[in-house]
């Protein structure tokens, strides 16, 4: 043997011959189980199943991984994919036309699924004619390009392969919310496992035994999965879960001082007495503002929610007809208003200590880039977290209302018919989704109902009869002071508040069949800006939060309920929860009662950047904590460290050799007597008696010598050391220790302790 | 292991998150298994641990790059299965101190055991001691180990390659070579003593005839003279002042195991000796056939040298001078300057293979020793 072919000793498996003999199988059966779950999770996604069988994919790609097995096992896998690609690109030029339709159907039914778990559109392909056949010849297309991509990558690099299945499950039950998908996870992950095992990574190192530990875990999982689903698990989880999402939206968009409950009145506590500071709004020109946050389109266990996804999939292509068409439900009014009418009245608004999870806008909102025409939502408007934004309303919208709706009725100009199109599409869609009232609420006002108007039915009362009798109900809920309610109120939470009224409006209002919702927010009046001295600028505070009930104002949209014509008599309700310093005689926001009065004691002074100063804050107190986690994990790891470094000395000192230990001992006294400046360097230990002589006197001196000779003994001499020696040796080391502590100044002392760890 | 515990990481992780934000119930039992199943598992294996032997098993002797094999036999007494085992061997030649580690991972069957077959060998000659460093059981997602101790060990010498090399004695005015101690295995040229008798073939010396025998058997009866042993020769191996350099120690150890043959070739009986570097103490042993011989090599293929420490030859003089004889082979990579002393006891005859020439001394390098000592004049 040569001196270049040496290579030393060696220790290793020796069954790597036999594995690569079997390689093709680890390889093709990789390849034939990704291929099929790719398939299986990419059709499951996204519904194809649905629309057309997914075998003749499947079947497409499991054929082509057999192919390819029978390429490897004859080393032609080279001449596959050649031949492959041949054949895809063939495809391509025949079926063209057919496969493009087969992938528009694929990518629609996407979007269907997108849209109903999202409420968001995407681009819709134009398919005219996608046909069975199309579909078919997709699926073998999809199939082998799929059977392509895994045979390739088996062969290459099987690992991408384990990290890949997973992660398309996983980015596309993210994306499209599908979470009923989790359980897909057990395949994915065991077929990721068994990549990872039988091939080539870490090959050495991993058997049998991990199969059969995840193959247990997996049937342990099955099992427990089961049973947790029927064990009343459901509703802890989603309990869990819903804390969760409440947490990490306080902790996202709110503040201290964000006082609306957001449709959710289950241990919400309504504070009327302090006022927290909550946006500054800033007009061009004064008006009053009802500035909506969270808006509720149903009511479902004590809480308002916003229209789910489901409907708005159902309603997709009227929505983004809608949008695509100017028509945001957000920005109706400006629609609605003539256009030589509209005049605009910047606003802006800087949110300080409100939620920021909602924009504040008024129903006269001019469309601006707050709307997103992909976004089919008709209720909130989301801001992510924006503090500050401008926009446009049309000026004096409360004024313009009724000549606003007498021209869009009489009007017969193009603009005018093409609005009033998309509003009469807009009203069905409202009129079948925001009509719901819970079943025990129409028990309770149906019977009241019977009792004194007879057996006509409430819905076919007409629009003015309808708030007439609207009115009536609520005068009957909320009576003046002193008397007793005729009617048990559909909602005894938050008793007294704006919530509780909104809500019983709405559900009112609903009753006698006119569309209405729930809406939150802010309402800024003009004497309010009259009294800021600082020009246009107000500052609202939570004593301006409250919520209303909105109508859908036919032809013109969600107008407040106290704006609408022949509501005005509602404004005389009393507001009791923002009327603690107001009169009760007229609690109207627009009369400005409530708002007349100064904050008993503000918490805290709103700063013009009062959002920022919070967000600051928060990213403050948030770094500080994973800064002391950080600072307390790495003194953790300092302790640890030291303590196995220490223990690995002891262990050395205590050798059975004794001679082996006393060498250590001295070996590592002589680190430390380097750290009080006695360093050896190239000569022998002795030359350092005489300035340890100066330093430490005679007597320690003199231990130095002995331990020295000791050390030479134990290193050199054939004659063992005995246990006293070495005690006597490791008496010294405790004295150079002292020594340290005497004579080493204590940053230094905690340096070499604890993180050189010589002691 | 890695792979199985960066799973179950991010098993746990999507688990959680899907728990979180879609309030999946399935996610949170799956979750809240993940995360106990291995400490669970760990419990049961601190009782585990107790019950579980390892040894070790390998063929005694191996050639020089020949394969040979480990095999480690675990068994496990308890009535719990061990998921996930991983023993890391280390394997350690013993004469030129190179080192090697290999991880094995396994399961055990409950009340069974298992048996794992590893490959061992080198390039070098030495005595290669395989040992468990490390033994440890996991959870069955190889998350959290558990220690034991494991004092298996196997050991494996190779042998190292002989070359052919003549050794020429020259008598020594200082000792005498005279000996009353004769080879049983091979014939000589000292006709006082008789090696063995036979019968006659062509060739043989008329001198040789037993006119006694031939005349009682009535054939023609051989006397052959018998070989006279002498016990002037110690072959000493420096063990103290080497480089480390692997080919310097390989070309050392074949030549002494060669040198040592060739004098057994020749009947020549002789003490072969070196110098204990880890308890600075000299070894020797009395060679007399090639059956002790082979013995002895066993224990030359673990003579650990030191680059620096107490000479070879000056514990040789000072603690063994019964030892030092006529004719010393000293064989070295650089030369101790105890050497000296040696020399003023008999003829030494010095063998080489560092960088430093020193005058008589034959000097030889790693890649072309057996050209180098073909013919070695003592």
């Amino acid at each position: 043997m040569t001196k270049e072919n040496k290579k030393g000793m060696w220790l290793r498996r020796n069954d790597e011959t036999k594995e690569a003999k079997n390689g093709w199988i680890v390889t093709a059966v990789s390849a034939l189980l990704s291929c099929a779950m790719l398939i299986l999770i990419t059709t499951g996604l996204s519904g194809f199943g649905e629309i057309y069988s997914i075998y003749p994919i499947l079947a497409a790609g499991a054929v082509l991984c057999i192919a390819y097995a029978a390429a490897f096992i004859y080393k032609k896998q080279n001449l596959f994919y050649m031949g492959l690609l041949f054949v895809l690109f063939l495809m391509v030029l025949v079926f063209g036309e057919q496969i493009i339709a087969g992938a528009g159907v694929f990518w629609n039914q996407l979007g269907n699924i997108y849209v109903e778990r999202t409420g968001m559109m995407l681009p819709v392909f134009d398919v005219t004619e996608a046909t069975r056949t199309a579909l078919m010849i997709f699926s073998v297309f999809a199939g082998s390009v799929v059977a392509l991509i895994t045979c390739f990558v088996a062969e290459k690099k099987a690992v991408v392969l384990s990290v890949v299945i997973p992660g398309v499950l996983l980015l596309g039950m993210f994306w499209l919310k599908q979470t009923e998908m989790i359980v897909w996870f057990i395949p994915a992950i065991i077929i990721s496992v068994l990549i990872l095992l039988c091939g080539n990574w870490e090959k050495r190192k991993i058997k049998l035994s991990a199969l059969i530990g995840w193959g247990m875990v997996a049937v342990v999982t099955a099992i427990f999965a089961a049973v947790s689903l029927n064990a009343g698990f459901m509703e802890n989880a989603l309990d869990y879960s819903e804390n969760y999402k409440e947490n990490q939206h306080k902790e996202k968009y709110e503040t201290d001082y964000s006082t609306l409950p957001e449709g959710d009145f289950s241990g919400y506590k309504a504070d009327s007495k302090s006022a927290h500071p909550a946006l500054i709004v800033t007009a061009e020109k004064p008006e009053t503002l009802y500035l909506r946050g969270f808006t509720g389109a149903v009511f479902e266990n004590g809480r308002w929610q916003e229209t789910d996804y489901k409907t708005l999939a159902e309603n997709k292509d009227l929505l983004y007809w809608l949008n695509v068409n100017e028509f945001s439900p957000a920005a109706q009014f400006e629609a609605a208003v003539l256009e030589e009418e509209i005049e605009k009245n910047t606003i802006t608004v800087q949110n300080i200590g409100a939620c920021s999870g909602y924009y504040y806008i008024p129903f006269n909102l001019c469309d601006g880039k707050l709307l997103d025409e992909n976004n089919l939502s008709t209720d909130s408007i989301k801001a992510e977290g924006e503090r500050v934004y401008t926009f446009n309303v049309v000026s004096g919208g409360a004024q313009k209302i009724t000549a606003t709706l007498d021209a869009v009725k009489l009007s017969r100009d193009e603009t005018v018919l093409d609005y009033r199109k998309a509003e009469s599409a807009y009203r069905n869609y409202v009129t079948e989704n925001y009509m719901d009232v819970p079943k025990e609420v129409m028990e309770m006002l149906g019977e009241h109902w019977n009792k004194t108007a007879g057996r006509k039915n409430p819905k076919e009362l007409d629009f003015e009869h309808a708030q007439i009798c609207t009115l009536e109900f609520l005068k009957k809920y909320f009576p003046e002071e002193g008397e007793k309610p005729e009617i048990e109120l559909p909602l005894s939470a938050l008793e007294d508040t704006s919530y509780q009224y909104a809500t019983v409006a709405v559900m009112t209002l609903r009753y006698f069949g006119i569309p209405a919702r729930y809406a939150e927010g802010y309402v800024v009046t003009e004497e309010m800006f009259d009294r800021t001295e600082e020009g246009n600028s107000v500052r609202v505070d939570s004593k301006s939060a409250r919520a209303w009930a909105e109508v859908y104002q036919e032809g013109l949209g969600w107008i407040p309920m106290e704006l609408t014509e022949g509501m005005g008599e509602l404004l005389e309700n009393p507001d009791k929860e923002n009327s603690s310093q107001s009169t009760d005689e007229n609690p109207n926001p627009e009369e400005g009662k409530e708002l007349e009065d100064e904050p008993e004691a503000p918490t805290e002074e709103p700063l013009p950047d009062g959002g920022y100063m919070t967000k600051i804050k928060k990213a403050f107190m948030s770094s500080s904590m994973v800064m002391l986690i950080a600072a307390l994990l790495l003194l953790i790891v300092i302790i640890i460290r030291r303590e196995i470094i220490i223990k690995h000395k002891e262990e050395k000192f205590s050798d059975s050799d004794t001679s082996n230990a006393a060498a250590w001992i001295y070996g590592d006294t002589a680190v430390l007597l380097e750290q009080l400046g006695l360093r050896r360097g190239n000569g022998s230990m002795y030359s350092l008696a005489k300035d340890i002589s100066e330093k430490f006197g005679e007597e320690y001196t003199e231990d130095f010598n002995e331990v020295t000779l000791l050390n030479s003994k134990a290193m050199f001499s054939s004659e063992k050391i005995t246990a006293e020696e070495r005690e006597k040796t490791l008496e010294f080391r405790t004295k150079t220790i002292e020594k340290i502590k005497e004579n080493i100044k204590k940053p230094k002392q905690i340096w070499i302790k604890w993180i050189r760890c010589f002691y | 292991m890695i792979a199985m515990k960066l799973c179950w990481l991010i098993l746990e992780g999507i688990f959680v998150l899907f728990f979180l934000y879609f309030g999946s119930s399935t996610a949170f039992a799956l979750a809240l298994l993940l995360l106990l199943l291995p400490p669970v598992n760990t419990l049961i294996n601190l009782f585990v641990k107790k019950k579980i032997k390892v040894s070790l098993n390998s063929e005694p002797n191996l050639r020089k790059g020949e394969s040979g094999e480990v095999e480690i036999i675990i068994k496990n007494n308890s009535v719990f299965p061990v998921f996930h085992m991983g023993i890391k061997l280390l394997a350690e030649n013993q004469l030129n101190g190179q080192k090697s580690e290999h991880n094995v991972s396994t399961w055990l069957p409950s009340k069974g055991k298992q048996t794992e077959t590893i490959n061992t060998g080198s390039d070098y000659c030495g005595r290669i001691k395989v040992s468990v460093k490390r033994a440890r059981i996991y959870d069955c997602f190889g998350i959290i180990g558990i220690g034991f101790k494991c004092n298996a060990k196997a050991y494996v010498t190779v042998q190292p390659d002989t070359f052919e090399t003549i050794i020429n004695l020259s008598p020594n005015s200082r000792a005498l070579d005279e000996s009353d101690i004769y080879s049983q295995e091979k014939a000589g040229d000292d006709l006082t003593e008789i090696y063995q008798i036979r019968e006659y073939v062509p060739g043989d010396s008329p001198r040789q005839v037993h006119w006694k025998l031939s005349n009682k058997f009535g054939k023609l009866i051989v006397k052959e003279p018998a070989l006279p042993i002498t016990r002037n020769v110690l072959v000493f191996w420096e063990r103290t002042g080497e480089s480390g350099n692997l080919d310097i120690i390989d070309a050392q150890a074949e030549t002494i195991v060669s040198v040592c043959k060739s004098l057994l070739d020749q009947s020549i009986q002789f003490t072969i000796g070196w110098n204990d570097t880890d308890r600075n103490i000299c070894i020797l042993h009395e060679v007399s056939d090639m059956d002790k011989f082979i013995g002895v090599i066993t224990r030359i293929m673990r003579a650990t040298g030191a680059k620096e420490g107490v000479s070879g030859a000056g514990l040789l003089v000072q603690t063994r001078p019964e030892a030092l004889c006529a004719h010393m082979i000293y064989i070295a990579e650089e030369p101790q300057s105890e050497v000296t002393a040696m020399q003023g006891e008999g003829n030494v005859s010095m063998l080489l293979c560092g960088k430093t020439p020193l005058d008589g001394a034959l000097m030889f390098d790693s890649e072309h020793y057996e050209q180098q000592l073909s013919q070695i004049d003592l």
